[in-house]
């Protein structure tokens, strides 16, 4: 106990990590680890990124308080690769970068020209620009790069861009009568560590008060996976206090309002912190972190745990001393503990991190209360006070009476048509939804202002992506630009607004040399058009000779994607080159899309070899989906299992009585659940799960109790309330899944506990 | 960064209205009254027509770059820019995008980088902060007409510009930009209008491509 609360306290200094990424309780997709590598990479990348704009209806104010907050960003070491002011050395670093391959570097439009022979076309488009005002003409830039094929290269490059603009060196838009200004960042650590998110909320808050102080009305607006993170884990924290703090205070209120005595509630007290410190040891020292879910799940462990402090406290109100209370109920919480424990046992079986979490946690933690009650408070002697659990035991007493009075027949048939009704009624209405997308908390704050910042900068990146794998970097720019070509069919299609990889920024050496070779037939062609340009606008006979030398030779050297890399201007494109980053060995990159109107047409276009379309959010909804399908086995196999042991120990005949409760129970919530238009996923299939655990302690304290069923009926009754409470509060949650797993534990519980003293009654007949 | 020649050209044509009271502080002895008198009526310039001839002189070329058009500027949308001389083209400018239509219809376009528009329209609104920021201004006023001499201080307009002229009576008549490397544009406009004073259907057309 000690090593575990030490073990604890060393992990809540260093910061326990909770979890609340769904993504992290899913198992590793099927595909190969390189793919894997891919997406966790890309993920923390997009993860990282976040967007702010300052905005104010005078552009001067909308710049200052940029300016504020921009500084603040600096100050709070909280965030890399920022964008802020573009200035012309940024500019000039670009172009000197290119600037040693400009006759190997061509548009998409010039290579198109160029391919098909218009070389008329080609320098009539090199006059257009000349006499174009916004483009920015220099003799220098003249002689380098006469026909504009860079300065058009480059301009590909923007494409992207959204509707912003360079003003006074930074990016600004106007929109509905505001000026915006962009600031974008990388959060430096991990998202989801609580240290992080508190330190993020620290800088947002106390800059958006700064920026605020300069003038009121400026706005400040803000997107990124960070805020889903940080309402993800406010709203969890949040819940789980609410469940939690409920759950205890029902528990106190009940336990002073029975037993009316403090030394029952600080022993429950003591089984329930133990629970829940030696659940979350385990988990902690098994996985390294608690995820949000096992909180969840867990903190429904205090309502269970619970049971057998209400047991023996029970137990003892019908006179026994402490030794023989405790022989009383030993068989009866010894079973109910073996049962759940087994319950949860089956879910760590299956190979999901997530379920293996809350299966060790709440096996640890069960146990620890277990032993608690068994060892810890026969040690402990206080006097009971019978006065107001008398009125309660009358009531049970009688409840007892009128189900003694059910003929066995009729239980029977009662049985097997609730059994075939309900069967036929899930069967019928079985809905299910395994659309990762709908389990997060839809935070209307939070998307409500991603929505705002989106149409703003009129960002639409997508989740979907291709991955390209290669033996070399060659080989891999390669195969993108092969993909460029049924991607620009489908951008022309209108499937796609545009995409963007790095082949776009630092082509393949073939597509270089490619380039120069068009260039060079170009030039030297019998088709004058391009000399006939140069001599028109009055290029001097000597440079023209110049520029032709330029291609007599073909050039050694090309561009090469790690000079690209190693300038900083890349930084916003790096994630599209994953590298050799894996153990593979192979080169990865990947070609990010933006507008996807027609996904099949994505979907269904022929890929070079070892290109493949990731859909993300498809694969772990797929991923839920057969997780769901394996949850209902293993749900199967663990009531099964249960059953089992029940006939073991009690025969066939007797086990079917102790076994219908908490199997009506799942069924009836299930189909409560159903009709309320609650969709099954896998997390509210996991609380069929629960039903069992709990719902079949309530039968075999019945099954295993001796004498007087009326005491029995009140340790079930006061479990059960504080299990209802805690669920109760649970199906109130915010969070889709969290509040289908509290209408289905909700349910089923109230169900096994109206059923549970029929698995004793037949048990007394026979 | 092709852009900022636009920007500066236009930041120089209408920010002139916004120097009213600046050069007034800067020199006493001139006569403001005819200076305001011209600002003022820029000032109301929400639209305005004019026939411009463009000379751009590159050292590296043996002749001027020479081009002949319309421009029609509209506060709050943007710039036609219509060459109609050597070449026939029309460039759209606008908040986003810089859009060019061929004679044979072609469009292209692309983002506007260096937007003038966000610019050039707080300017055209009296807002001169922005031009306060990046030149140092020098001015000579007599009765026939006025010429402002603006010298940018700030990166990047100082490494690409050494000093923007602008002559005017009436309207702007005249902008000269000398570049760092001594190459230089000069716009010469003329036939200035501010009439007819609604944007017309095809003019419409064009800002919604």
């Amino acid at each position: 106990m000690l090593l575990t609360l030490a073990y604890l306290t060393n992990h809540f200094i260093n910061d326990i990590k909770i979890e609340n990424n769904i993504v992290k309780l899913l198992p590793a997709s099927d595909q190969q680890a390189s793919v894997q590598q891919a997406i966790k990479t890309i993920s923390n990348n997009i993860g990282r990124k976040i967007i702010f704009l300052i905005g104010n209806k005078d552009k001067d104010k909308a710049l200052d308080s940029a300016k504020k907050f921009h500084s603040s960003l600096l100050n709070s070491n909280l965030f890399n690769h920022i964008t802020y002011a573009i200035d012309n050395k940024n500019l000039k670093t670009i172009y000197q970068l290119y600037l040693p391959y400009k006759n190997m570097l061509l548009s998409k439009q010039h290579r198109n020209l160029l391919t098909k022979k218009k070389y008329e076309l080609f320098s009539q488009q090199a006059l257009h620009s000349l006499y174009n005002p916004t483009t920015l003409l220099s003799s220098s830039q003249l002689e380098n790069d006469p026909f504009f094929n860079l300065i058009d290269f480059l301009q590909q490059q923007n494409a992207l861009s959204n509707n912003f603009s360079l003003d006074n060196n930074q990016l600004i838009t106007h929109y509905n009568n505001y000026y915006y200004v962009f600031i974008s960042a990388d959060i430096i650590d991990d998202i989801y560590s609580i240290d992080t998110q508190n330190k993020f909320t620290f800088f947002y808050e106390h800059t958006k008060k700064l920026v605020l102080e300069l003038d009121k009305h400026t706005q400040v607006l803000s997107m990124g996976a960070t805020h889903y993170a940080i309402e993800g884990s406010s709203s969890a924290k949040r819940e789980i206090s609410t469940i939690g703090m409920g759950s205890l205070i029902g528990i106190i209120l009940l336990v002073l309002f029975v037993f009316r005595s403090l030394t029952p509630l600080l022993l429950s007290l003591i089984s329930i912190s133990s629970g829940i410190i030696v659940g979350l040891s385990c988990s902690l020292y098994f996985f390294g972190e608690v995820h949000l879910f096992t909180l969840i799940f867990g903190s429904s462990l205090i309502g269970v745990s619970i049971d057998y402090s209400f047991h023996y406290f029970s137990e003892r109100l019908s006179g026994a001393d402490n030794h023989s209370t405790i022989k009383n109920i030993l068989p009866g919480i010894s079973m109910g503990m073996i049962s759940s424990v087994l319950a949860y046992l089956t879910l760590s079986t299956s190979n999901f991190p997530g379920l293996q979490q809350i299966s060790v946690f709440s096996m640890s933690g069960l146990i620890a209360a277990y032993c608690c009650v068994v060892f810890f408070y026969p040690a402990i002697s206080f006097k009971n006070n019978t006065l107001a659990s008398a009125f309660i035991i009358a009531i049970n007493k009688s409840i007892i009476k009128w189900w003694l009075t059910i003929g066995i027949t009729k239980l029977k048939l009662f049985i097997i048509f609730s059994l075939i009704s309900l069967t036929t009624f899930i069967y019928f209405n079985l809905e299910t939804d395994d659309d990762i997308r709908n389990l997060r908390n839809q935070s209307t704050r939070v998307t409500g202002e991603e929505t705002i910042v989106k149409n703003i900068i009129q960002a639409n990146g997508e989740n979907q992506f291709y991955l390209i794998q290669a033996e070399s970097a060659e080989m891999a720019l390669q195969k993108e630009e092969q993909l460029f070509e049924s991607l620009d069919k489908l951008v022309s299609k209108n499937a796609l607004e545009a995409y963007q990889a790095t082949a776009l920024f630092s082509p393949s050496r073939q597509r270089q040399l490619e380039n120069f070779n068009l260039l060079k037939k170009a030039i030297s062609s019998d088709n004058p058009s391009l000399q006939n340009y140069l001599k028109s606008i009055g290029y001097p006979e000597k440079k023209i000779k110049s520029y032709l030398t330029q291609f007599e030779n073909t050039p050694t050297t090309t561009l090469n994607v790690s000079s690209w890399l190693s300038n900083e201007q890349s930084s916003n494109m790096k994630f599209h080159w994953l590298g050799k980053e894996n153990t593979d060995n192979i080169y990865l990159s990947i070609v990010s899309l933006y507008g996807i109107h027609d996904l099949n047409a994505l979907k269904s276009i022929t890929l070079p070899e070892k290109v493949s379309f990731v859909d993300y959010v498809e694969d772990i909804s797929n991923i839920l989906k057969q997780y769901r399908e394996q949850a209902s086995y293993l749900i199967i196999f663990a009531y099964l299992l249960i059953f089992s042991i029940l006939c073991l120990r009690y025969g066939w005949y007797k086990a079917i009585f102790v076994f219908t409760p908490p199997l009506l129970a799942a069924l009836s919530a299930v189909a409560i659940a159903l009709s309320m238009g609650i969709k099954i996923n896998y997390f509210n299939s996991l609380a069929v799960i629960l039903i069992l655990g709990i719902g079949i302690d309530y039968s075999l304290f019945y099954a295993e109790q001796k004498k007087r069923a009326e005491f029995t009926m009140l340790a079930v009754l006061l479990s059960a309330i504080t299990t209802i409470l805690a669920f109760g509060l649970l199906s109130l949650s915010n969070t889709p899944v969290l509040h289908s797993f509290g209408v289905i534990v909700l349910c089923g519980i109230s169900v096994a506990f109206i059923l549970s003293p029929m698995s004793n009654l037949k048990a007394n007949k026979t | 960064m092709k852009h900022y020649f636009f920007i500066l050209i236009f930041c120089a044509v209408f920010s002139i209205s916004s120097y009213a009271e600046n050069m007034n502080v800067l020199n006493n002895s001139e006569p403001q009254s005819n200076l305001n008198n011209i600002l003022q009526k820029l000032q109301k310039n929400t639209v305005l027509r004019s026939q411009f001839k463009q000379a751009r002189y590159l050292k590296i070329l043996s002749k001027p770059i020479i081009s002949e058009g319309q421009l029609n500027y509209f506060s709050g949308k943007g710039i036609i820019w219509k060459i109609q001389t050597p070449i026939k083209s029309t460039i759209i400018i606008s908040q986003n995008k810089i859009t060019e239509i061929n004679p044979d219809g072609q469009l292209t376009s692309r983002v506007n980088l260096g937007s003038i528009y966000t610019l050039l329209d707080a300017l055209f609104n009296g807002n001169d902060k922005t031009l306060k920021q990046n030149f140092d201004i020098s001015y000579n006023i007599s009765t026939q007409q006025w010429i402002l001499k603006l010298t940018p201080t700030s990166a990047p307009l100082n490494k690409i510009f050494k000093t923007i002229e602008i002559q005017g009576q009436q309207q702007i008549t005249r902008i000269t930009l000398i570049d760092a490397n001594s190459d230089s544009t000069v716009i010469s406009l003329h036939s200035t209008d501010t009439k007819p004073l609604a944007i017309s259907a095809t003019e419409e057309a064009y800002f919604a491509l």
